[in-house]
This record gives structure tokens, C-alpha cells and sequence, in this order.
């Protein structure tokens, strides 16, 4: 069976989306970190949502919960709802531009921080405040470059595009 | 079909979870996770060790020099210190075989650590150190930095040991103020530390300093945990509750000490 070459580059920006969010930041700087992951994983769904899904989900959730040292599955849990999320309401994302796709992007996103948030409390009663939103905007910021790099990316191989 | 796929996947999920939570599957299996997260951590931390080799490599002489003199005084202070800590020590021995009491046998040990990973989740403290049971840590030993006291350990296989800093939420320890000798329990919070149910007309101040008691078996005694930041009382409760910062730096040293501080024969006992 030969492998596509866009999975290859699925792959490959899902392990540098990881790595983005691994990087050690200084304190104050810390929750501003973009959500790299779960807009990675929504690019691919609004890109191919024909071909990936709920097996890109658990790989990419798979591996946030042993790089960020989560109890494994709560990364898994989030990203299988959002991937269901964009196959459902996949036309939304089909339809709409960079710039528009910032509002599902943004309602996702809320989504996912949320659902972390509401298992912080859950599980572990820690108090994160405010602050712990802070990485919303930063991600909503970064969305149109991710994107476009993104794009060009999957643009490169003739197996059909659907931008 | 797609309903069906979801379904089961979050069924699966909430199943990790629930047996991670509870058995601990990935701390025990921390050799195995490395081998795959190491290679992400490394490359996460490229830039950093880029910045810091473009900072090494292109600082001036005198810079350096000035840097040495300053370490040399700081040296020569160190040291002063330590003598008079000996005689201190020596003198409590005497006074305590004078009044009879327990003389308190020394035979700490330290080792430096190298931290490898800071674990970036909000709801679990814990960084990866360089040091295993190959170099004789056991589950429960205090790690301390220069600053104060990180944490213990919490996992520990053949070269990596897993430690859970004192401000994680299942973490707790005995504390001493060292202005009034009162004693408190020391909960971590998530981003320092909580001192519940102090007492409504207890002597406690913003600022007091915090020490280990070595009461609790775990962290030898003395060491600094933090400084209470604020006390605060709420109307209908009969007690205060005190947050407490950390002294040690957490989230930003790249080297700690593991300290062993109890008789061999202890260790094999359970640590919390």
C-alpha cells in the first residue's frame, strides 16, 4: 500500500505542533501559549474531512498526554469530540475563509479549554483563574499563519484539494 | 456510523483515564513513555539551549571575570557560614548529651540532579529528573533546590525519577513557622501553597517563614519552604486559611539535589 504523501505531512505538522506546544516558556508567558494541537487537528478536518478522523484524534491525543503529562485520555477525550465536531459540521469549515474560520476555530477552542478546565476542577481542584484563557486569543492570533503554512503544505501533492 | 465512532472512542477514553487516575499506569511505565516523548521534549527545547549557547559563546571577558570574582566572594561567604553552622552543630550536641536528650545522627547525602522535563500540566506538578535507582533514589526522597524545598520523589525507574512538586494538589507537608514554632500542614494548591485551618487568634503574619519540621518522615528537617503571602478569613469559618509562595524555583531550575537523610534500613519503608 503506498502512503500518500499528505499524511506524511499530517504527521509531520501534528509531531511540530506538539513540539510548539512543549516549548518551555518563562512564567509569565506561559499561559499564552497557542492551543497548537487542536488547531492543527481542525486544519486537517476542514482540509481532508473525508480521509482522517478519529484515528488522527487519538494519535494526537495520545501523544499531548505523555508530552504534557496528563492522565492519558483526557487529551484523546477532546480531540475525538472535536474531530467529530468538524465531520458533522464539516461544510462550515468547508465554506468559509481563513478569517471566517476563526469563529468555529474560536467556538472549538473554547470548547476544549473548557472541557480541560472542567476536569482540572474535577479531578485535581485547582483554582487556575483567568489567566488560564489567556491562551484564546493568543491562538486566534496565530490561526491565519498556522494556516497558511498549513495550506501550503497539503497545496504540494496532486491527490485533490479542497481549500 | 459516525455517532457510533464517537461513541466508542470516548467510551474507550473515559476508561484510560479512569485506570490511569487510578493506578498510575504511566508513572510506572515512565521508561517506556520517554522513549517516545523524548525525542518532542529535545526538539522543544532547542531554541532554548540555542540562546543559551549564543549567551555563553559571546559574553566578554570581563563579564566572565567580574562573574568569577563574584562567586569567589560569594564562595568565601558560603564558607564562613558553614563553619559557624559546624560549631552550632557541635554545640547542640553538646547540649543535648548535657540534657540528655536524643543526639540527632547526621548522615546526609546529596547528589545533583539534572532536571530533563518540566511537565507543562496545570493539574499534575511534576518534573523529570536525570537520576534513577541506578544512582540509589527510592519513591518518597526529598529533592531540594538552592532556594528551598521542590518536592519528593514520586516514580522512579533505572535512570529517570518522576517528582512531584510540594505545590501539586495531592501534595502535603509539615511545616514550621520559624518566628513562633507553630506548626501547620502545608497543602499545594497548584500555584503555591494553602496552610488550612489555622486557627482564628493563631500568631501567624504575612511574610513568617516557613521550614520544614521533619516531623513527617519525608523532608529532613530545617529546610525552607516558602513565606506566607497572605492570610485570609472568611466571615462564618472558624478558621484562617494562608497562602504560601514557594521558595524553591519550581518552573525554572535546571538542577536539583536529592538528599538522602535517613538510615538505610528506613527507606525501604512507605514514604508518605
Amino acid at each position: 500500500m503506498r502512503i500518500e504523501s499528505w499524511r506524511i505531512y499530517q504527521a509531520l505538522s501534528l509531531i511540530a505542533a506538539l513540539t510548539l506546544s512543549a516549548l518551555p516558556l518563562p512564567d509569565s508567558y506561559a499561559p499564552w501559549q497557542p492551543q497548537w494541537v487542536v488547531m492543527t487537528v481542525i486544519f486537517w478536518m476542514s482540509v481532508r474531512p473525508e480521509k482522517t478522523g478519529f484515528g488522527m484524534a487519538w494519535s494526537a491525543g495520545l501523544l499531548s498526554d505523555l508530552v504534557v503529562g496528563s492522565w492519558i485520555g483526557i487529551h484523546v477525550l477532546s480531540y475525538c469530540l472535536i474531530v467529530f465536531l468538524c465531520a458533522r459540521f464539516y461544510r462550515v469549515l468547508q465554506l468559509s475563509s481563513t478569517l471566517q474560520k476563526i469563529f468555529p476555530v474560536g467556538l472549538l477552542l473554547v470548547l476544549h479549554m473548557g472541557y480541560l478546565h472542567l476536569f482540572s476542577i474535577f479531578l485535581s481542584n485547582v483554582d487556575l483563574g483567568l489567566l488560564y484563557w489567556a491562551s484564546l486569543p493568543a491562538s486566534l492570533l496565530v490561526w491565519p499563519v498556522l494556516h497558511y503554512l498549513l495550506s501550503k503544505i497539503s497545496v504540494g501533492d496532486p491527490g485533490g484539494l479542497t481549500a | 456510523m459516525l455517532w457510533r465512532k464517537l461513541i466508542s472512542s470516548l467510551i474507550l477514553a473515559v476508561v484510560l483515564v479512569s485506570i490511569d487516575y487510578r493506578y498510575a499506569v504511566v508513572d510506572r511505565a515512565a521508561p517506556l513513555v520517554n522513549l517516545v516523548t523524548q525525542p518532542i521534549v529535545a526538539a522543544s527545547s532547542l531554541p532554548q539551549q540555542f540562546f543559551e549557547w549564543v549567551y555563553t559563546h559571546y559574553r566578554g571577558v570581563e563579564e566572565l571575570v567580574e562573574e568569577n570574582q563574584m562567586l569567589r566572594q560569594q564562595l568565601l561567604e558560603n564558607i564562613f557560614w558553614t563553619q559557624s553552622v559546624e560549631a552550632l552543630e557541635a554545640e547542640n550536641r553538646r547540649l543535648r548529651t548535657l540534657t540528655q536528650l536524643d543526639v540527632p545522627t547526621h548522615s546526609q547525602r546529596v547528589l545533583v540532579a539534572e532536571v530533563t522535563k518540566i511537565n507543562t500540566d496545570t493539574f499534575r506538578q511534576t518534573i523529570t529528573i536525570n537520576r534513577g535507582t541506578h544512582d540509589g533514589t527510592y519513591v518518597g526522597q526529598p529533592v531540594l533546590d538552592e532556594h528551598g524545598v521542590v518536592g519528593q520523589i514520586s516514580g522512579t525507574s533505572l535512570f529517570q525519577s518522576t517528582v512531584l512538586l510540594v505545590t501539586d494538589v495531592s501534595h502535603a507537608l509539615l511545616v514550621r513557622n520559624v518566628r513562633t514554632d507553630d506548626r501547620y500542614l502545608a497543602h499545594g494548591n497548584g500555584q503555591g501553597l494553602t496552610l488550612r485551618f489555622v486557627p482564628r487568634h493563631n500568631d501567624l503574619d504575612p511574610g513568617d517563614i516557613l521550614l520544614t519540621s521533619g516531623l513527617d518522615d519525608t523532608y529532613p528537617e530545617q529546610h525552607l519552604v516558602g513565606r506566607v503571602a497572605q492570610i485570609t478569613a472568611q466571615p462564618g469559618r472558624d478558621f484562617l486559611e494562608a497562602d504560601v509562595q514557594a521558595e524553591a524555583q519550581l518552573h525554572r531550575n535546571r538542577e536539583v539535589l536529592l538528599v538522602w537523610h535517613r538510615n538505610p534500613a528506613e527507606e525501604t519503608g512507605d514514604a508518605d
